[in-house]
């Protein structure tokens, strides 16, 4: 719930602030917010299952995004394109929390 | 506790997710997506207008240089001397009137022959030579001599019997030919394209082509004249 409303919020404040970054760009963004979206997909399985720690968090959401996007600088340099395994595995790992995140919040909504 | 700081975290995380999107889609609304044929077709004109660019700016820094040996310099005139002189030396160098060397090929043409019968086409003609400067041009040759005689802008090849008169030069086979240009370039050209080489093979005139790393070509001995052409920018 927390994560739409923030979400609402950036996008929001996105469309108001209407920043431009440089198309040369458009690429690494995209793969850095499938890396924060990973990281917050993280965050939200360990809050359900209470083992949250925001060290990890913060530095699986830097340190991610940053590894995607120079993943991608260095797939762009070589001509191959190194981005999809970010891309891979990142969406994989949205879809393994999600199905902790399901799995824990209907136990729990069953157990009431 | 734990649970609060998670919902702290997500939040402001998902509001950077947020803005990081609100910003990529900002611009994917303008339509800035191209198909393959497109972007192929954009990434060519791109490169080719970097040439361009490039070209000029070679252009513009060989022109930029040489305006700065002009203006710059106490001994002005001395390089603007030397600096018209290194232009006519190097039109020297294009006309035929210096000497030059450099990587090529060589070609011996010789007149053909054969036990059973003799026939024209086993000799080598006026028009076999001027296809053979032809050709060579064509791949590129900056420099060619038939038989020592440097071969220059208005050359013709006459026929006059058993020789060939070359600009009035009566010639004799064996022909050597020397070409400056691009080794590689000329050789297969010659060998592999259709060319009129491919002709005189076939026509059993003896025929070697050989590529040579350091080719010597004189100058054009005699004179240039001109009668009839004026230049029309011409200063009074």
């Amino acid at each position: 719930m927390v994560a739409f409303v923030g979400l609402l919020i950036g996008v929001i404040l996105g469309i108001v602030w209407n920043v431009d970054i440089p198309i040369k760009f458009s690429p690494y963004i995209s793969v850095a917010i499938f890396a924060c979206l990973d990281s917050v997909f993280g965050a939200l399985r360990g809050s359900v299952s209470h083992n949250f720690r925001a060290d990890i968090f913060v530095s699986g959401f830097f340190g991610n995004s940053a590894l995607a996007v120079a993943m991608v600088y260095l797939g762009d340099k070589l001509g191959i394109p190194i981005y999809l395994a970010a891309v891979i595995v990142f969406g994989g790992r949205i879809f393994d929390n999600f199905a902790i995140i399901r799995r824990l919040l209907i136990d729990k909504a069953k157990s009431h | 506790m734990k649970n609060n700081e998670a919902t702290i975290f997500v939040f402001i995380a998902s509001i950077i997710i947020g803005l990081l999107i609100a910003m990529n889609i900002g611009f994917e609304g303008k339509d800035n997506f191209l198909d393959v044929k497109q972007y192929n077709e954009a990434y060519n004109e791109r490169s080719k207008l970097y040439s361009e660019v490039n070209n000029l700016k070679q252009q513009y820094y060989s022109a930029s240089s040489k305006l700065k040996k002009y203006d710059s310099g106490d001994e002005k005139k001395f390089k603007v001397l030397d600096e018209i002189q290194n232009e006519v030396s190097s039109n020297n160098i294009i006309l035929g009137k210096s000497d030059v060397k450099g990587p090529g090929v060589k070609i011996i043409l010789e007149d053909g022959t054969s036990f059973d019968e003799f026939s024209s086409s086993l000799l080598i003609h006026d028009a076999d030579i001027v296809e053979m400067i032809n050709d060579l041009r064509n791949a590129g040759a900056e420099a060619i001599s038939i038989n020592g005689h440097r071969i220059i802008y208005d050359n013709y090849a006459l026929c006059v019997g058993s020789p060939i008169a070359l600009n009035g030069i009566k010639i004799v086979p064996p022909f050597y030919i020397d070409a400056i240009g691009n080794e590689d370039v000329l050789y297969n050209y010659l060998t592999i394209e259709p060319t009129h080489i491919k002709k005189l093979k076939f026509r059993q005139v003896k025929v070697s082509i050989v590529k040579a790393d350091d080719i010597k070509i004189l100058a054009y001995t005699g004179d240039f004249k001109y009668k009839y052409m004026n230049s029309t920018n011409e200063k009074k």
